[in-house]
């Protein structure tokens, strides 16, 4: 069962829903579903369909946006489907799946940790990682690393600037100078 | 050291710091305590090829009990106030060894966001072995280190100048 094939079994069941079939430069393709009707996409796939396991969700910094991407799996048919949610920058906000998968709790609760993604209806949206005062989602493309964390410096003097030259540095060739062996 | 022999017997003429030292470098118990893959060279260490137990060195599991604190492996932000919290836990006279590179300057995560560049930023330390992660022979060399670090120390001096200080 390829991505087609699940793509076109949506349609059927949604046929309102504009799903779209993308495929990147390598890897295998995905189906973008509307950040709205993710929830009854994965219902019916893991009702109907057999899609019972969720083996990864995890979000992306797309610097347009932000994705979350979901790969559930059915035991029975032994495949795999790619589902990918864009979300705006201003807006990241989306269903949560606990309620379907239950390993989604862990999963959302790193996403919202390391992206900042918010998942509605999610019962206990902290972070599981990082310490509950840290600032900022890090693995966000714009996000800046505090010069101290509770009085620990975050850098180091760079290594190469202590030590000396081996060898002295080259003086810049005069302009006009013949090049050496010409 | 040419032992006096004397009519009733003999004595070792010796400093009383060397007297001190020597029973404490050969018995330097270290804090069970390992954060990442420089953990399993310890154990390893700890095991029957290069057995540590030949130096007096047993782990406890408790800082109370404890004279060297190993940090074996890569300390986040979040773990570094927990090391603070054990360090100070540790009776005096304390030790620290960094091991691996991510003790040492942060290592293979010295660009991450999450990790100490460095656990000589959170606590004082001792001897730093580099190695990522350091073969069982080169802790061993590190635990020597340490002890001839201690055979130095001038802890009944110490004692002494912390006493008179009290009774001023």
């Amino acid at each position: 069962m390829t991505a087609n094939d699940i793509l076109a079994l949506l349609q059927q069941h949604f046929p309102h829903t504009p799903f779209e079939l993308q495929q990147g430069q390598a890897g295998d393709p995905w189906i973008l579903v509307p950040a709205d009707q993710i929830l009854p996409t994965l219902d019916h796939l893991k009702s109907q369909h057999g899609f019972v396991f969720l083996s990864c969700l995890g979000g992306i910094d797309y610097t347009t946006g932000l994705g979350v991407v979901y790969i559930i799996r059915s035991l029975e048919k032994k495949c795999e489907v790619t589902l990918k949610v864009l979300l705006p920058y201003d807006q990241p906000e989306v269903a949560s799946a606990h309620a379907l998968y239950g390993n989604a709790n862990f999963f959302e609760r790193e996403a919202w940790d390391l992206l900042g993604i918010r998942f509605s209806g999610h019962p206990d949206l902290v972070r599981i990682m990082l310490p509950d005062d840290w600032e900022g989602h890090p693995l966000r493309k714009d996000y800046v690393e505090a010069p101290d964390y509770h009085g620990i410096p975050t850098t180091r003097p760079d290594s190469h600037a202590l030590l000396t030259p081996l060898y002295p540095a080259k003086p810049a060739a005069e302009p006009g100078a013949t090049p050496e062996g010409a | 050291m040419e032992p006096l022999i004397w009519d009733a017997g003999f004595a070792i003429p010796t400093k009383i710091d060397d007297l001190i030292n020597l029973p404490r470098k050969n018995s330097l118990w270290y804090l069970l305590f390992a954060t990442a893959c420089c953990g399993i060279e310890l154990m390893q260490t700890g095991g029957p090829r290069t057995d540590l137990d030949r130096f007096g060195m047993v782990f406890r599991a408790t800082p109370r009990q404890v004279d060297l604190l190993l940090i074996a492996g890569s300390i986040t932000y979040k773990m570094a106030e927990e090391v603070r919290r054990l360090y100070d836990q540790m009776p005096e006279p304390k030790y620290v060894l960094a091991m691996g590179s991510c003790a040492n300057c942060g290592g293979l995560f010295s660009r991450g966001y999450s990790v100490v560049k460095g656990i000589d930023k959170v606590i004082p330390v001792d001897v730093y072995l580099p190695g990522c992660p350091p073969r069982p022979e080169a802790l061993n060399h590190a635990m020597m280190t340490i002890q001839k670090r201690i055979q130095k120390d001038h802890w009944a001096q110490r004692m002494f100048n912390e006493a008179e200080a009290i009774t001023k």
